[in-house]
């Protein structure tokens, strides 16, 4: 096959090098990652053929627990991939590039444990078809299935166009892998050629989808939170539910690029080519999702409390005071107090310190997801004068929640070993030809001006 | 039939909803499909002004 032309890319080197080998501790990660993965389809296989539902903590009238938190947490983190990569793109920010697909490869990792969050959680998993079968426009239970489903498919569509061009870099420069691993690089190249026009039509097919997948990411989690806001209950049944879950979501998508970014550059040894000025950018994007949170925070509480309905305050008061008033308050901690501070002081050109913030965000929005629903669960509206629900998590429970990250990272670590987590076209610093570089015969030659000014017009 | 008992129909009627989620994921893979199309090999007065060249 004739090589095609690649952009000239100093760091094409140190972005290649985690492609060339597995080594032992790739192996033993992955091992103790596919393990925990394993315990938890284990634990999913007694639940689905042997207790049912009974496994779980879940009862009456709890009947939403950690598996929809896990749905919620993994469909924000999620939105990461998009924020960075599609609304970034079209505001122009042009210090987003070399983190782009790792924020995508988030998002396309993280939604299809979001989905499988859903089926664990149901007794019946095959029910989930009778959503096609029989579904009503009426439940929003089908809003969520269509707008996940799309996202899902749109983010492999938009995660995939973007990595062709490297795709063939990979094919053209890695001879010594496998044959195997050659043959899919071909495969998956669909015999792109690196031809001036290809670049052109690729940056206008992914300007074209940023405006897309910007819209569809804000109706994602808009439609996952109505799952929650449609229906009357105390604490759910709020028009900010839609925006606070966006902000929620874009917030622990983007604390998880830093801590991404921050293994990657230590273990793949990317210092050059992931500076640490793209840190100091994210900072003051988290700075400003922070302060957000907050606003969001005393918007709904401060009005919830200054109309002092019974039902609502039974619900706060579960948070702010009752049983769930360690995990709340743990909450305001790991995700505002600590993290403003770190950011704001320390975390200006230390990655620690930012990498020390972002996990802390990340426990504290999966808390903030708890809350969001359990808390309801047990002081709903009319059911309250018969029953006061609790839930405690089962061991099986917090088995399948560790397999589902186990897996996230599994698949995620596979992947850098496999695929350039830099996208080296993206990033190309010189689109000049070398002499050893000429179109191979048969191709066309490239008009290198054109494609300048298209690249780095981004 | 008033718009309204169609309006009422479409978000009542069992299976509907179904069809309409199918159908959206349907046509998003038709898209998908042409726009990788064209972007690697663009369309055809674009493929014969290459070849010109």
């Amino acid at each position: 096959m004739n090589e095609a032309w690649h952009p000239k890319n100093d760091g094409e080197e140190v972005v290649l090098s985690p492609i060339h080998a597995i080594t032992n501790s790739d192996l033993w990660l992955w091992s103790i990652l596919a393990a925990i993965l394993l315990a938890g389809i284990v634990s999913w296989g007694i639940q689905f053929f042997v207790t049912g539902l009974a496994a779980t903590g879940l009862n009456r009238p709890v009947y939403w627990g950690l598996y929809i938190t896990n749905f919620v947490f993994f469909i924000g983190l999620a939105h990461s991939g998009t924020f960075i990569s599609a609304i970034l793109r079209l505001a122009g920010q042009g210090w987003r590039k070399p983190l782009t697909r790792a924020a995508e490869a988030i998002t396309l990792f993280s939604l299809p444990f979001g989905v499988t969050s859903i089926l664990i959680d149901m007794g019946r998993p095959d029910r989930a078809l009778n959503i096609f079968i029989y579904g009503r426009f009426q439940s929003p239970l089908l809003w969520d299935i269509t707008a996940v489903s799309l996202y899902l498919f749109s983010s492999v569509v938009f995660f995939y166009l973007s990595l062709i061009p490297d795709i063939a870099l990979c094919r053209d420069r890695l001879t010594e892998v496998p044959a195997w691993q050659h043959r899919m690089y071909e495969i998956l190249a669909l015999g792109w050629t690196g031809k001036n026009s290809q670049f052109e039509r690729l940056e206008k097919g992914l300007d074209g989808m940023a405006i897309f997948m910007t819209m569809l990411v804000i109706t994602v989690h808009t439609v996952v939170s109505w799952v929650f806001g449609m229906t009357i209950q105390p604490g759910w049944h709020t028009a900010l539910i839609g925006p606070f879950f966006l902000l929620g979501a874009i917030f622990s998508g983007t604390s998880a690029v830093v801590i991404v970014l921050a293994i990657l550059r230590k273990t793949y040894h990317m210092e050059n080519v992931l500076p640490i000025s793209l840190f100091n950018s994210l900072r003051k994007l988290l700075i400003t999702f922070t302060l957000g949170w907050l606003y969001m925070m005393i918007a709904e509480n401060l009005t919830t409390s200054y109309g002092n309905l019974q039902e609502e305050m039974r619900v706060l008061g579960q948070k702010t005071g009752g049983d769930f008033a360690i995990m709340f308050w743990a909450m305001w901690i790991l995700v505002f107090f600590v993290p403003l501070l770190i950011f704001i002081f320390k975390g200006k050109d230390s990655i620690p310190w930012m990498v020390g913030a972002t996990v802390m965000v990340n426990i504290g929005m999966w808390m903030e997801r708890f809350l969001v629903i359990v808390p309801t669960e047990t002081r709903p509206r009319l059911l309250y004068e018969l029953t006061k629900g609790v839930y405690h998590p089962t061991l099986i429970e917090w088995v399948i929640t560790a397999s589902l990250f186990s897996g996230l990272i599994l698949l995620y670590a596979m992947f850098t070993r496999f695929f350039p987590i830099i996208p080296l076209w993206e990033t190309a610093d010189s689109l000049e030809a070398g002499e050893n570089e000429q179109p191979s015969r048969g191709f066309h030659r490239h008009k290198f001006g054109e494609t300048v000014a298209t690249l780095k017009g981004k | 039939m008033s718009i309204q008992q169609i309006g009422y129909a479409f978000v009542n009627t069992p299976g509907i909803g179904g069809i309409v989620a199918i159908s959206v994921i349907t046509t998003a893979a038709v898209i998908y499909f042409f726009l990788t199309r064209w972007i690697l090999y663009g369309n055809k007065e674009e493929e014969e002004t290459s070849r010109d060249k």
